[in-house]
């Protein structure tokens, strides 16, 4: 019995200890929980979890609460792999945060057929914004989001090895090759290939169909979701995915089983010299090894140098949700016009080193700073086109990858396998 | 003798009272037996009065929201939208025209087959190991063996993909067995069984130091051998242990989601997507929520039975002292 | 001399242990390593020992996870969970075991646990949220202790029930005998005897829900209630992962379920002898 009482005693104080704890957690929230007197509180759900963009969110914060005094900003981080489930479990259970991230237009349309999204039209801070960007936050006319940053996708490379060889940016595929061939004489791994991971694979054949197919013909990823067009057919396409595994052998010994992390490595120390993938890469790089000199070119698609574009894509974008409450969307309006300030974004630039959507004068790390200055002419923008959804996406890279993996490659059997996986989607 | 009495009059009473209790909480037991003793009647009601408040908790937690989110695998909902429609039994018939579940469906039976089965050798050598008489040498093992419990399962992935992408190939100079969509499924069980080898250890230790001593002790000196001991012995005795390790390690393969998701995403090229990953991405990804309930309605169906049968195997082996 | 001999014939057994005990701590101690490293040493080699043991990653674990505060969090959900789900399994466990051949609803309640055990979680998530949205429930640590027991009932009592009919029956009847009431003979004599089932459950759960991530995440979202668990993930950004801070604070918040693991397990090990009681 002793026992018992003492199990018991233990169980009732740990409960009241939790409930008394609670009680100071509940009594800290209704403060700022509703919109009590003047106090509004807007919720900020992001997944910011990188050191420097976790700095750039309590910044604006800070700011936005100095600077008005009758709101608070609540900032709710979840990690970025449950991010979408905690928003959708949110939703359906009418707990919406005020703002937070979507990504590409894809999504902007599935939110804001269901009403959730505010328009953000009349929001003074779209001036600030490169209007090539905005497009992408639009729907039916409204703009409903507006991207916070811009991705680059080309080929990351060692400046310092590339000057140590005698080695020119390639703007052709024969050029590339040179360099390849140059690199592996010299014991250098030409390309780092994170291939273990579908996504980072995918940055490497998106380049190049992204480059000819997409940037030929803006509907293309529809025609070939709505079957109007087939991967067979596609002449362009079938090019590119002989290209790909025309580099094949410059990818290191075991590229399939080569993670992001390992990349970044591998290219922080000068085993592998060029990285086809997103201008993130940079960042990643130099945290390893924070005296590399990265530099980027736009990855050579054929033998005409003016083909190589350089792939400009918007990030994250910021939505509102849609309130009825004009106070809390005022106040919402105001947090906008702070973010997407160019003060507010240096810190983004310059912290989170990420290349902004609102340009300006900022210190950035070399290779960001020139893809955002990238000619237009040598640019394609995928700003306001229509995407791949995440299914099409997924099914493509898949076939793709396990095309790619073996020791040969039938561009024929991959192009039919897309086509019958695509087939299947469609029905 | 009278012990014998006793159990019989409960078995011939079960399911009378138990309609009983349904009807009218329990006070009907008392009427309806007022011919037998007075203790058994306390003890009938008494039996559920245990159960109760571990039943309140689950109620709550498990069966209320279960019952809550079932409907939502016979509509049309993406997931987002503040309305959706019913479609009946669509999203049931498109499982079976969907060429991409294959896949994954036959990735969780390797799952759970190669889990299951690597999942329990090595605990119950682990725990045959440390059940030894070296005192000392035993306790610090167990707790090696046991320290993999504490990390959890992403934490876990974070920690073997590190090890199979770098530290095997340049120490040993492995290929990463991860980025091998043949031998994929092998190297997330590994981790696995590494992350959860503790757990099953403990339970098959607790299950050999309830065994009574004096039993092996009788059975030496019949002279049988070591191997005999085990076998007629260790073995039937352990069966409890069993029950419970294969069943469960057995169903939680075939859930299998967070090691894999946080190891591979189901990669490469979709070679270790599991049921529940796919579910996962119709639920959150791909905008099919209605789609992805179905099929988890489906496959946690598919598991009950397995799982019933499977434990019913062991529990009907298991030895009553 | 003869001692010797027996010793030697041993030896196998001592390499095998060894051999089983290096493959268990050698990721764990990788780990250790990695978390005294920082990116830079990192990327210049895996195995080797940093030139400088470099203690930033763990300072700035414990100061981005707010460490103390997030552990006190998880202490206040871990330890009534834990009470709560062995007093509650055992009970379950014992009457389930003792009485579901004469019960068709403790029959039936034995294989609706066993079926819950193959629920997915993801599927019951918005309902969840909806109820605790709905109760207030959100966000606070009472809350989170609910469902950690609710959804670790199944499991533990399942546990319990095996175990239970490895307990001779006699025991208790004697004591009914002597006039005990059910609860009472229970407590005293049914409860001590589970202790190394108990001490497991015990563990085992303490563990888990230390490392529980799918409730708290969606339950938990303010900071000020955040477990550690939680906190850890903040470590892993979208495209980049630091591992030594990761590793560095996994290894801070293990040490306490380790500590309390190696405390356990002595009840676990020096259990009942049945027989004993037995006779």
């Amino acid at each position: 019995m002793k026992k018992g009482m003492v199990v018991t005693g233990a169980l009732a104080l740990s409960m009241i200890g939790a409930v008394a704890v609670n009680a100071q957690e509940i009594t800290k929230e209704t403060a700022v929980k509703t919109k009590s007197g003047d106090v509004i509180t807007l919720t900020w759900l992001n997944h910011y979890g990188e050191a420097g963009k976790q700095a750039w969110v309590q910044s604006v914060k800070e700011q936005f609460e100095a600077k008005y005094d009758n709101v608070v900003l609540n900032i709710e981080t979840v990690d970025a792999d449950s991010h979408k489930t905690i928003l959708q479990t949110k939703l359906a259970s009418d707990d919406a945060p005020t703002i937070f991230d979507l990504g590409s237009n894809a999504d902007l349309v599935v939110y804001n057929e269901a009403g959730y999204l505010a328009d953000l039209s009349d929001f003074e801070c779209l001036a600030n914004v490169d209007p090539d960007l905005l497009k992408e936050g639009q729907v039916d006319g409204k703009q409903v989001g507006i991207p916070v940053e811009l991705s680059g996708y080309g080929v990351f490379y060692n400046v310092d090895i590339f000057e140590e060889y005698g080695l020119k940016e390639p703007t052709t595929l024969s050029e590339l090759k040179t360099v390849c061939d140059t690199l592996v004489a010299n014991g250098i791994t030409p390309f780092a290939t994170p291939f273990a991971e579908a996504w980072a694979f995918s940055c490497y054949p998106r380049v190049l169909y992204d480059e000819v197919c997409w940037h030929g013909d803006g509907d293309f990823w529809a025609k070939l979701a709505d079957r109007s067009l087939k991967f067979v057919d596609s002449e362009d396409f079938r090019e590119q995915m002989e290209t790909v595994w025309a580099f094949h052998e410059y990818w290191g010994d075991d590229a399939f089983g080569t993670s992001w992390d390992s990349a970044q490595q591998i290219m922080a120390n000068g085993e592998a010299a060029m990285l086809v993938h997103g201008s993130w890469a940079v960042d990643g790089i130099t945290s390893y090894n924070p005296d590399i000199n990265i530099g980027v070119f736009p990855m050579p698609v054929s033998e005409d140098p003016s083909e190589a574009l350089m792939i400009k894509e918007p990030g994250q974008q910021l939505v509102l949700y849609n309130y009825e409450d004009e106070e809390i969307k005022e106040a919402a309006r105001n947090l906008y016009n702070l973010i997407y300030s160019e003060d507010c974004m240096r810190v983004y630039a310059e912290e989170a080193h990420q290349m902004p959507s609102v340009p300006g004068d900022y210190e950035m790390l070399p290779a960001l700073s020139e893809i955002m200055n990238y000619p237009a002419e040598q640019s394609f923008s995928e700003a306001g086109l229509v995407r791949k959804d995440s299914e099409h996406e997924d099914v493509l890279f898949e076939t793709m990858m396990n095309a790619f993996m073996g020791s040969s490659f039938d561009v024929d059997a991959l192009l039919e396998e897309l086509d019958a996986a695509y087939d299947n989607l469609a029905e | 003798m009278r012990k014998e009495l006793l159990f019989t009059d409960m078995n011939g009473r079960g399911r009378r009272e138990a309609a009983g209790l349904w009807l009218c909480g329990g006070a009907w037991t008392v009427t309806e037996n007022a011919r037998g003793r007075f203790e058994m009647k306390k003890k009938g009601f008494t039996k559920y009065l245990f159960v109760l408040p571990g039943f309140c908790f689950f109620a709550f937690a498990m069966l209320l929201p279960f019952f809550m989110g079932i409907h939502i695998a016979f509509t049309d909902w993406d997931g987002v939208a503040p309305e959706y429609h019913f479609v009946g039994l669509k999203n049931f018939i498109a499982i079976f025209k969907d060429t991409r579940i294959k896949a994954p469906f036959l990735n969780t039976l390797e799952f759970a087959l190669l889990g299951t089965v690597i999942g329990n050798i090595i605990p119950l050598s682990l725990a045959l190991l440390v059940n030894g008489k070296y005192a000392k040498l035993n306790t610090i093992a167990r707790v090696i063996f046991f320290i993999p419990v504490c990390l959890s399962s992403v934490l876990t992935a974070f920690l073997w993909k590190f090890l199979y992408h770098e530290f095997f190939p340049e120490v040993f100079g492995w290929k990463n067995i991860l980025g091998n969509p043949r031998w994929v499924i092998l190297g997330i069980v590994i981790i696995g069984v590494w992350n959860t080898a503790g757990t099953n250890m403990l339970i098959y230790l607790s299950g050999l130091k309830n065994i009574p001593l004096e039993l092996y002790e009788a059975a030496k000196m019949d002279g049988a051998t070591g191997i005999q001991r085990f076998r007629m012995i260790t073995l039937p005795l352990l069966m409890p242990s069993f029950s419970v390790c294969v069943t469960l390690t057995l169903t939680s393969w075939l859930k299998e989601f967070a090691t894999t998701l946080s190891a591979t995403s189901g990669g490469p090229g979709g070679s270790s997507r599991t049921v529940s990953i796919y579910v996962f991405d119709n639920l959150y990804k791909y905008y099919k929520a209605g789609y992805g309930q179905a099929i988890s309605l489906l496959f946690a169906f598919i598991l009950i039975v397995v799982g019933l049968l499977v434990s019913s195997f062991f529990r009907r082996r298991e030895v009553e002292l | 001399m003869k001692k010797y001999r027996v010793e030697l014939r041993k030896l196998p057994y001592f390499l095998l242990v060894l051999f089983a005990v290096l493959v268990f701590a050698m990721p764990v101690a990788l780990a250790v390593l990695t978390s005294f490293k920082s990116k830079p040493d990192l990327a210049k080699s895996l195995i080797g020992f940093p030139d400088q043991i470099y203690l930033e990653n763990y300072r700035g674990a414990i100061e981005r996870s707010d460490f103390f505060h997030s552990i006190l969090n998880t202490v206040m959900v871990v330890v009534p969970s834990v009470t709560l789900i062995v007093l509650c399994a055992s009970m379950s466990g014992y009457a389930v075991a003792r009485y579901y051949k004469e019960s068709r609803i403790l029959m039936l309640l034995d294989k609706v646990y066993l079926a819950s055990l193959m629920i997915p979680f993801q599927i019951l998530m918005i309902p969840v949220y909806k109820i605790y949205k709905t109760l207030n429930l959100l966000n606070t640590l009472h809350g989170m202790v609910f469902m950690l027991v609710g959804t670790s009932i199944a499991y533990s009592a399942f546990l319990y029930v095996g175990f239970v009919k490895s307990i001779p029956r006699e025991i208790e009847e004697s004591a009914y005998i002597d006039g005990c009431s059910e609860f009472k003979c229970y407590w005293l004599i049914t409860f001590p005897l589970l202790k190394p089932i108990s001490a497991t459950v015990a563990a085992l759960h303490m563990i888990w829900l230390w490392n529980d991530f799918n409730i708290s995440v969606i339950l938990l979202q303010k900071e000020a209630v955040r477990t550690i668990t939680i906190k850890q993930f903040y470590f892993f950004g979208q495209y980049t992962a630091d591992y030594g801070m990761a590793f560095a604070a996994a290894i801070l918040s293990m040490i306490p379920v380790v500590l309390c693991f190696v405390f356990m397990q002595k009840y676990i090990v020096n259990g009942i002898v049945v027989g004993a009681v037995k006779s």
